[in-house]
């Protein structure tokens, strides 16, 4: 109303052509380029995107870092926890076929390349020796295609994107997962917990912690679209997510929050592979589907073996999921190429100390599993 | 132009006006660098910020992320010195504090709701501790009271009751809804224009009285202002209670903070300096209560 | 130039036996029953400005490397002294890169393979190990340039995307599953990815053109920065192809301009030696590295250039810079230096990759004597191996591998079953 007051018409020296203090400055129309210049491109604000939806879509990918850890990627995932690994894996962990010779040996140059000799700066970054011991690690356990040929049915895949969709309790939820490594394999793993465990969960109540919403930390989007998506096309002959494994990079982060993340990852495999092989409609399954995923940061490891019983994740009772997590195992406590001496007293030797053969027992179980 | 500010500052003053997240700065920013260009392109938050942008002030949408912030010396835009003793000083980063407490995580669900505080830290910007705290989907920044810690829950609500509350310390309700003599800080002075008053370290105001629809309260200048009884301020004494009494210890302390040494000039001082002891001014009234006119 | 201010007061001064002797005057005509002498050695000094004094330093600082205890020191000594010198890249787009590259660190090329790693015509391999490792090498094709959905590459960085996990993917998986046969391909071997690979070594001589040295000798002094896409490394030195002596066909191109015209341009850093782990590392032999040439030296552009004659160079030195730098460093691991030539061969190979073309390179360290005292009375010569570059596949169609080329193939596995002979 008040624009339209002839006094408040603002005189601007556009006739002129040129400004003067006493003039306002005429708004100009926009210009147009004509042509697309992806360099100079603006995007339209939101609402004029395409796929601009008004409900949102909360959206989990790889560097979100959830509040409450495992337990708000828990109720994501409608899952229970079991601390601990299921019993056929703890079966081939403690298999004495199921090891190379001079395993110990081997795992320990393994860490003094990946931590001493990688590189020739003193103190070699996390960020510099985990994808190393990661892929010395692997190479051994790939060396067991001599005794197990089945091995070779595997292949692995780096920078996968896998997008899937799901709803939990009326909020859409959607996870992302780019750049991470992914072990797929011909024959899909066989479910570890019986019919009987899976229809006990029903009972199980699923933790929540008032006041804080558990989508909170999760991106919260406008413009998205609904897909589930493996990313991987159809025909492959590798068609089953095996492993997923992730190395923590950029920031140090709490491992509870790390954890979170790497069930989170087994997750989103497991339920796009289950859309895609049971289609979109939330059911329970019949054949459940397992994933397993491995996190580092280069000397502790957490396991998690997740079993997707169910894609009816809307409401919060009824049949659940099941996680295993093994958190916190350390490969070695400490590595360090000289020693710490404090007033001419050595504190802490130079070397590898705290060797856990433990941890790559279990690695190399996740490993074989499904060939053995 | 003029008119959509106007329009803003209205609506800004409304109780339930959700916060606005529009992206497009109120004022067209002028242009006086090449880099300002650059910030004008609107950088999303997941590109890294050109730390130290001397336009970091100009940032709409709400963050917990700290927010570079540029030192001024104490110089306005013309280049001069406005304010002397002003330079130096460690870099400061600063977090967006929400004062306006009664913000309702979900604006289509007004009520009284809770929120749990994650950490309670210190703030360069402020004498007094700041906490995050989480609540519904969001997290923010508020003054943090005296007994916070991590770990605890505080209730916000805005409906006065005809009983009064037994507030706990930290929590956030009407003025109205208070038994009188309670201490309380962070103050608004109309409804829903986030508090302003009683923030420094240390400080709490006391509830006087209540006068049909409106509230009396005792600042720390001992001064008295009255409001109404719908604005929300918090329970409780801002934290950092020892402030006033920590000791600078040198000289290189006050550099730190960012104070630039007194010139030393010495003057024989007038009329202004010394202790004035002076009758309290009135009681400020915030109410705008309209005066019955003097019917002649 | 030392002045013997009082040399005419020294015993033996009038014999003149102290005006510029250099060399430990051996006790001259006692052959039998030589007593020991009963004066030191004569030698230069070591602190005159003289270039007799030159000459004893430098003899000293060689007995210094010599006599250094372990390796490391050794490599210490030698890198300690940093001067400007010249950075070569192995994966350059300067034209007839390779014949420079030949000269620098004195190889002769050879066409073709060593009869012991190539693939003959007559050669039957078993049809069951071919077709399952040539599923293997579709598969992985296939994944990465049909089946796996990936985003849009980035400017200039195409090769990211297709090429390069291909590599990362086929070379442990082929080595996994040839590892039955070659047993060295085992747990006891190491693959790196995308390590660091450097040598530094000296060859030739110049004249200082300006600046405050002018009109002095120097040597030129060189050093390669690589990093390959992926190589493995093992715990024993393969097998020569060659006795330590063989010269071998074909001459080394001699180039006599100054290196600068190349281009190639001298920085001042660290001294690097490093095989891709440190000198601790059990695994301090090298087996095979993988390359990937960048796009700008990719065949199309050259063609579009009207450089079809260069096509194949890329790849020449490529081989020739990073297999001299790899081998070099190796050698130098085991204490071998220009002034303690090596005294067996340090054999290495290199696959190198260029969207759909391959082409394989052998390398054999014969002399790691290039310095120009050393190289007087050198007869031996580095040889480096090679073929052209021959496609892998024709085409990738929906799922489907056209025109897969089984020679490469057999070539590629022939290569990965090369092992030390006494295993």
């Amino acid at each position: 109303m008040l624009a339209q007051l002839p006094e408040l018409d603002t005189v601007t020296y556009v006739e002129k052509m040129y400004p003067v203090p006493w003039l306002a400055k005429p708004t100009f129309p926009k210009w147009e380029r004509g042509w697309h210049d992806p360099y100079h491109y603006r995007s339209p604000p939101k609402e004029e995107m395409p796929d601009y939806k008004t409900r949102p879509c909360y959206e989990f990918h790889r560097r979100s870092r959830l509040q409450e850890g495992v337990k708000q990627a828990l109720w994501l995932t409608k899952a229970k926890l079991i601390k601990g690994l299921p019993p056929p894996i703890l079966n081939i962990m403690n298999d004495v076929a199921h090891q190379l010779e001079d395993q110990d040996e081997r795992i320990q140059n393994a860490i003094s390349h990946a931590c001493f000799w990688a590189g020739t700066e003193e103190d070699i970054s996390f960020e510099k020796y985990s994808p190393v011991l990661l892929e010395d690690l692997l190479h051994l356990c790939r060396s067991m295609t001599v005794k197990y040929p089945l091995l070779s049915k595997r292949m692995m895949a780096q920078d996968y994107r896998v997008t899937a969709t799901w709803e939990r309790e009326s909020a859409l939820i959607q996870i992302h997962i780019t750049h991470g490594k992914l072990l797929n394999a011909v024959n899909c793993l066989q479910p570890i917990a019986s019919n009987d465990e899976i229809l006990a969960t029903e009972n199980y109540a699923l933790e929540t912690f008032y006041p804080i919403s558990p989508i909170i930390d999760l991106r919260e989007k406008n413009v998205y679209k609904i897909k589930n998506d493996t990313g991987f096309n159809k025909g492959y002959p590798y068609p089953y997510p095996h492993t997923a494994y992730t190395v923590e990079t950029g920031k140090r982060e709490k491992s509870e929050h790390f954890q979170a993340r790497v069930l989170m990852f087994a997750f989103g495999n497991a339920l796009a592979k289950a859309k895609e092989l049971y289609g979109d409609e939330p059911k329970v399954l019949e054949k459940p589907i397992v994933v397993q995923s491995i996190g580092t940061n280069g000397q502790s490891f957490q396991f998690v073996v997740f079993q997707l019983n169910t894609t009816d994740l809307d409401p919060s009772n009824g049949v659940k999921n099941l996680a295993w997590l093994d958190a916190d195992q350390l490969l070695f406590e400490d590595a360090r190429k000289h020693p710490e001496i404090k007033r001419k007293e050595v504190l802490i030797p130079a070397g590898i100390h705290g060797y856990k053969s433990d941890t790559f027992k279990k690695f190399l179980a996740f490993y074989l599993h499904g060939v053995v | 132009m003029a008119i959509s500010n106007l329009i803003r500052t209205f609506g800004s003053l409304l109780l339930s006006s959700s916060p606005h997240l529009s992206q497009i700065p109120a004022s067209p920013r002028p242009l006086y660098l090449v880099s300002h260009l650059s910030a004008y392109r609107e950088i999303s938050t997941s590109t890294a910020v050109f730390a130290r942008d001397p336009l970091w002030k100009c940032r709409t949408k709400y963050t917990i992320k700290p927010i570079p912030k540029t030192k001024t010396g104490g110089r306005d835009h013309t280049g001069r010195i406005r304010v002397h003793g002003i330079g130096g000083g460690r870099k400061q980063c600063y977090r967006m504090i929400d004062f306006q407490r009664l913000r309702y995580p979900d604006p289509a669900e007004p009520g009284p709701f809770e929120e749990k505080v994650l950490l309670v830290r210190y703030d360069p910007c402020r004498s007094g501790h700041i906490a995050l705290v989480a609540g519904g989907k969001r997290k923010r920044w508020i003054i943090a009271t005296e007994n916070m810690v991590a770990g605890d829950t505080i209730k916000t609500s805005g409906k006065i009751e005809r009983m009064t509350v037994s507030a706990n310390d930290g929590d956030a309700y009407p003025v109205g809804a208070l038994p009188l003599g309670t201490l309380i800080n962070n103050l608004e002075s109309h409804p829903g224009k986030g508090a302003q008053y009683i923030r420094a370290a240390g400080t709490c105001g006391v509830l006087l009285r209540k006068v049909n629809g409106t509230a009396i309260i005792q600042l720390p200048s001992k001064r008295q202002m009255q409001v109404l009884e719908t604005c929300v301020a918090t329970v409780g004494r801002v934290s950092n209670v020892e402030h006033n009494q920590r000791n600078l210890g040198k000289a290189g302390r006050n550099r730190w903070l960012g104070k630039r040494p007194d010139s030393g000039l010495w003057q024989r001082k007038g009329g202004w300096a010394g202790r004035k002891i002076k009758p309290l001014p009135e009681i400020k009234n915030y109410v705008n209560l309209p005066v019955p006119a003097v019917q002649l | 130039m030392a002045v013997f201010r009082a040399w005419r007061r020294l015993p033996g001064a009038y014999l003149g036996q102290f005006m510029h002797s250099e060399a430990s005057a051996a006790p001259s005509s006692d052959a039998a029953a030589s007593p020991a002498p009963l004066y030191p050695p004569v030698v230069a000094s070591a602190t005159a400005k003289s270039k007799a004094a030159k000459l004893r330093r430098r003899e000293l600082y060689y007995q210094r490397i010599h006599d250094a205890p372990t390796v490391e020191e050794k490599l210490e000594i030698y890198g300690r002294r940093q001067r400007l010198k010249y950075v070569v890249y192995p994966q350059t787009w300067t034209l007839n890169a390779d014949r420079w590259y030949q000269h620098f660190t004195k190889t002769v090329f050879v066409p073709g393979l060593p009869a012991s790693i190539a693939v003959g015509k007559e050669e039957q391999k078993d049809d069951l190990d071919l077709a399952e490792l040539r599923s293997i090498v579709c598969e992985v094709l296939l994944q990465e340039y049909y089946y796996q959905r990936k985003q849009r590459p980035k400017l200039f960085r195409a090769s990211e995307q297709g090429p390069a996990p291909f590599i990362t993917h086929l070379v442990p998986k082929l080595a996994a599953r040839l590892a039955c046969l070659n047993p060295v391909l085992g747990p006891s071997s190491v693959i790196d990815f995308q390590p660091d690979v450097n040598f530094y070594w000296l060859r030739g001589e110049t004249v200082v053109p300006r600046g405050h040295r002018r009109g002095r000798i120097d040597p030129f002094r060189f050093q390669i920065d690589d990093k390959p896409r992926c190589q493995i490394r093992i715990r024993k030195q393969l097998s020569e192809f060659e006795p330590l002596d063989y010269l071998g066909p074909g001459d080394i191109p001699v180039i006599q301009h100054l290196p600068d015209r190349l281009p190639l341009f001298k920085r001042q850093y660290q001294n690097k030696i490093f095989i891709g782990s440190q000198i601790s590392d059990p695994c301090c032999y090298g087996h095979t590295q993988f390359h990937l040439l960048p796009d700008k030296v990719k065949r199309e552009r050259l063609i579009g250039l009207k450089l079809t004659d260069q096509i194949e160079v890329p790849y020449r030195a490529n081989a020739v810079a990073s297999l001299f730098a790899w081998t070099g460093a190796q050698a130098m691991y085991q204490g071998f230096w220009s002034e303690d030539d090596v005294t067996r061969p340090f054999v290495s190979q290199a696959v190198i990759f260029e969207g759909r073309y391959v082409a394989f390179f052998c390398y054999q360290l014969n002399t790691l004597a290039l310095t120009v005292d050393a190289d007087k009375n050198n007869p031996r010569r580095n040889i480096c191996w090679g073929t052209e570059s021959k496609p892998l596949y024709e085409a990738i169609e929906n799922s489907d591998v056209k025109g897969f080329n089984d020679e490469v193939l057999a070539q590629f596995v022939k290569f990965l079953l090369n092992r030390p002979k006494e295993l």
